[in-house]
């Protein structure tokens, strides 16, 4: 936890939140809060044998002849049994820097259903069953957190997602929204809306996240691409919201897999780079970032070259905040005998502690309140260091 | 004041009001749109069913010309980019479609219809983003699944979108071999569960509803067998490729030594009926219509409904229709993009002819694309220098209505119905949606016939209610009475669209407006306008 700022990083921010007149000043109380989180979800099930593959493991081989890869294939040998899949090459020196790890075997408690519907509910309300929370627990949090400072999150979306949505308030913006309104033309509509709470709120965002959002883009074009909705994160980050959320979707590859899985890497790779290169080097030193999926996929590839729904993943961590350079968690193998069920790969490793952990040291959230609100029934485990000193 | 009957049905279980449309004065009245709308023929695919399931044999061969291209490297290229005539093709029907729908929605008198039919695009939800062949299914799929079938027994409804190739194609099915079936065991194939696992938790009996995994894996052997034909798409079932045997789902034994499409079609009747799935439905109906939390009483006497009738869906609507619970409390319910626009198209009474695509001016192209098109198959060729059907002649290509729709008379040189359009003159896709209707769709989130995910279009006011959204839906609204608001006073069109459900608050509000203009876009964007 830290509580030191400089004055180079209270100006940096304040010149962004400057093109911004209409937005929320920073106020002394936002200053020490200097740590943030950014939280990316995986929608589709993402194959974390395939992201970071064991290839020492020899049961991979058998269970995955079409799709499996080994390092002369082009597989990125990690620590000599795991090896990273070659569409995640950019990555590569992140990892070499210790700014990038992955957490095994994870999964949240959702065992056996399988369904996509379900497994996100659980992934985002940080229930310990289906249906248990009807909030985000990345929401939630945000009441955990005591500095008032570091409370603004954005949830970079068209429509705002589950994991940050709740009672708390956040910023829910698209890449390409734009109010382009004159001064008294804005206030006709807010005053059009101000019987109505919804609506209210939802307009009251649009003017103070327009004239954010307005400086960051500076003109340029603005696209739905990852790369704008990093930026726009980076952005935010840079000025007073400490938490951001998004979305990298199609990681369903049930058919084709060493076509189908490409694409989604690739964007995983484009949102944490550019959400290094958009963030000044002390900023990103006090960032983690989250990439989470709602299941693993079959141990087995399919009759299509693909494979289907699972149990155990594997969790991205990155940024200069996080313990990076290793693979977290332990490794239960592939042995028959290992597979849950005889398909899946068996979770070790609870993905509310890696998620619970984050909030523990980037925000100071404490483990009571971890385990009553934000994740009710959760023990706060202290073993696992996911993140730097 | 209590807002009448026609508003609220306008509203609530409509598209909106629009100039000229007399409002519904009852339930019959509803559950007639119900009935009209089934027995008319669908207005898209825009080269009608036939003409739609012709065309696939023109895609096929501009699918074959460009991979023969591509191998001989004569792949057309304009500067850095390549041209690609399948897709274009794919991509230009695909936008006829879907301005074919908004319009029709927009000119539809049975609004009640037309919400049902989004309820169930929604519930047996595929995606245009599947595949490239994709684009041209989704608009069929509707037209041949789903709407005729909208006034059935559920099972009816059910069965037909889930033999439909395009759900077969979105759902995997098609990948999908027993793995001790004869064609299993010699390619060495095997199961693929998505359609079995979401025919389960999401189109019968819900997740959470008691089904265990086994359940979805004998579901998934059960449906093996179930292919659609390439190319042309039709449901075909291959007896090879079932998985032999008996299997049980839900403690029902389904299939034998033989495996029959029956057993399949047991299966899904047998899902039909099981209370989980009555009250899964019912639920998510009233969800849809009526709050996000929704009242139990308006579900229980449509689940009666429902239990007494056998699934037959109008008896079920009605159930709902006629329990005043579902006429209280106004604007639970957030309009869905989808929604909005056809909403706000109405009200302002724009026309059809306006709500075609953006013809890219293409004036050279149909001169030149018989020239320049060498690499073409021989057979493809008469079809692609004829591109756009219907109004061919008209070449200032400034005329919206012609492009739509093709007519049935239009033949092309091979004596096929269906006639895909050319790339124009510089390799591009001859049409763009329009920033009125199709192409707001995907700046407000809710792209035409692509939903996210199986589960399809969230229902919550949070999620359409954002700040990004709002902002989306003022730029629009003003966007649109600049272009079509001519003539029309903003305190006269907010009493004409909402009538008594305006509050007072918003009708001060908007007769302050600092413009007409600003006036008649608060109408649009204001609270009431956007809830339901």
């Amino acid at each position: 936890m830290t509580t030191d700022f400089s004055r180079r990083t209270f100006l940096g921010a304040a010149c962004c939140v400057a093109a911004a007149p209409l937005a929320t000043p920073v106020t002394f109380a936002a200053l020490p809060g200097d740590n943030r989180l950014v939280t990316i979800v995986l929608r589709g099930a993402m194959d974390g044998l395939a992201l970071v593959q064991p290839y020492g493991d020899p049961a991979l081989r058998l269970l995955r002849p079409k799709l499996s890869l080994l390092p002369e294939q082009g597989l990125h040998d990690l620590d000599g049994y795991f090896g990273l899949h070659p569409a995640a090459e950019a990555l590569l020196p992140l990892w070499r820097a210790g700014e990038l790890g992955f957490v095994n075997a994870i999964s949240t408690p959702y065992r056996s259903g399988r369904s996509h519907f379900d497994g996100q509910d659980m992934l985002e309300s940080g229930g310990a069953a289906v249906q248990d929370e009807r909030t985000g627990w990345l929401n939630r949090a945000i009441a955990g957190i005591t500095r008032g400072s570091a409370r603004k999150a954005i949830d970079v979306n068209t429509t705002s997602e589950l994991i940050l949505a709740g009672p708390n308030p956040v910023d829910v913006w698209s890449t390409r929204a734009n109010l382009e309104l004159a001064d008294d033309e804005r206030s006709f509509f807010t005053r059009l809306y101000r019987n109505d709470p919804v609506f209210a709120a939802a307009m009251a965002e649009a003017v103070a996240t327009d004239m954010f959002s307005d400086g960051i883009y500076a003109g340029e074009k603005r696209s739905s691409g990852v790369e704008s909705v990093a930026r726009l994160a980076a952005g935010m980050l840079s000025g007073e919201h400490r938490i951001a959320s998004f979305s990298i979707s199609g990681w369903d590859t049930h058919v084709g897999q060493d076509r189908t899985f490409k694409k989604p890497v690739g964007e995983l790779c484009t949102a944490i780079l550019t959400l290094k290169a958009n963030l000044r080097p002390d900023v990103w030193r006090r960032t983690a970032i989250l990439a989470i999926t709602e299941f693993g996929r079959t141990a087995q590839e399919n009759g299509s070259a693909g494979t289907d729904h699972g149990t155990g993943g594997v969790a991205i961590i990155a940024g200069g905040a996080v313990a990076g350079g290793r693979i977290h968690g332990n490794w239960p193998t592939l042995s028959e005998a290992s597979l849950l069920d005889g398909r899946d790969l068996q979770p070790t490793t609870d993905l509310r502690q890696l998620a619970a952990a984050m909030l523990y040291q980037q925000f100071g959230i404490s483990a009571k309140a971890l385990g009553s609100s934000v994740f009710p029934g959760l023990t706060l485990e202290t073993g696992a260091s996911y993140l730097r000193g | 004041m209590i807002p009448s009957f026609g508003t609220i049905a306008a509203h609530r279980f409509g598209l909106g009001p629009r100039p000229g449309e007399p409002p519904a004065e009852d339930v019959d009245a509803l559950m007639a749109q119900v009935q009209r709308g089934v027995a008319e023929t669908c207005p898209f695919p825009y080269d009608g069913i036939d003409g739609r399931r012709a065309s696939f044999a023109q895609f096929r061969t501009l699918f074959r010309a460009n991979q023969d291209a591509k191998k001989n490297g004569t792949v057309r290229k304009v500067g850095d980019r390549t041209v690609n005539p399948y897709e274009i093709g794919l991509t230009a029907a695909s936008l006829r479609d879907q301005h074919l729908k908004i319009r029709h929605a927009v000119e539809s008198p049975n609004g009640f219809f037309e919400r049902l039919a989004s309820f169930w695009c929604g519930h047996f939800a595929i995606s245009a983003g599947k595949s490239s062949a994709m684009r041209v299914l989704v608009g069929l799929y509707e037209a041949e699944a789903l709407r005729p079938n909208l006034a059935g027994s559920f099972k009816q409804l059910l069965t037909a979108a889930t033999l439909h190739p395009a759900m077969l194609i979105y759902l995997d099915q098609t990948k999908s071999v027993g793995p001790g079936s004869a064609y299993g065991v010699k390619k060495g194939l095997g199961l693929n569960e998505n359609l079995a696992r979401e025919l389960i938790e999401l189109h019968t009996l819900g997740a959470g509803s008691g089904y265990t995994q086994d359940d979805v894996r004998a579901a998934a052997c059960v449906l093996t067998g179930l292919d659609s034909e390439s190319w042309k798409f039709r449901m075909a079932y291959h007896q090879d490729r079932a998985e032999p045997g008996i299997h049980r789902v839900l403690g029902t034994d389904y299939g034998g030594p033989v495996r029959r499409l029956e057993d399949v079609k047991a299966l899904l009747s047998d899902l039909a009926g099981k209370e989980a799935t009555r009250r899964h439905i019912c639920r998510k109906l009233v969800v849809h219509f009526i709050a996000d939390d929704p009242p139990t009483e308006v579900v229980e006497a449509m689940v009666a409904a429902w239990s007494e009738s056998d699934g037959n869906l109008p008896d079920v609507y009605r159930a709902m229709l006629e329990h005043p619970r579902s006429w209280e409390q106004e604007g639970q319910k957030a309009r869905q993009p989808y929604e909005f626009v056809v909403a706000g198209l109405r009200a302002l009474n724009v026309p059809g002819d306006a709500l075609a695509p953006v013809r890219v001016a293409d004036v050279q192209s149909m001169v030149a694309a018989g020239a320049e098109t060498g690499t073409m198959a021989e057979p493809a060729q008469p079809a692609m220098a004829k591109p756009v059907a219907g109004n061919d002649m008209d070449m200032t290509g400034v005329s919206g209505a012609g492009v739509e729709r093709n007519t049935p008379a239009a033949m092309s040189e091979t004596g096929g119905v269906g006639l895909v359009a050319a790339p124009t003159a510089d390799g591009r896709i001859p049409f763009r949606a329009n920033p009125y209707s199709v192409g707001a769709l995907s700046r407000f989130g809710q792209p035409m016939w692509k939903p996210a995910s199986p589960a399809g279009w969230d229902e919550n006011l949070a999620s359409w209610i954002t700040a990004s959204q709002l902002t989306e839906r003022i730029a629009w609204s003003r966007t649109l009475v600049a272009r079509f608001g001519e003539g029309q006073d903003p305190r006269g069109l907010l009493q004409a669209t909402l009538g008594d459900l305006a509050r007072d608050d918003t009708i001060q509000s908007v007769a302050r407006a600092p413009s007409r203009e600003i006036g008649l876009a608060m109408v649009l964007a204001s609270p009431e306008f956007n809830r339901r």
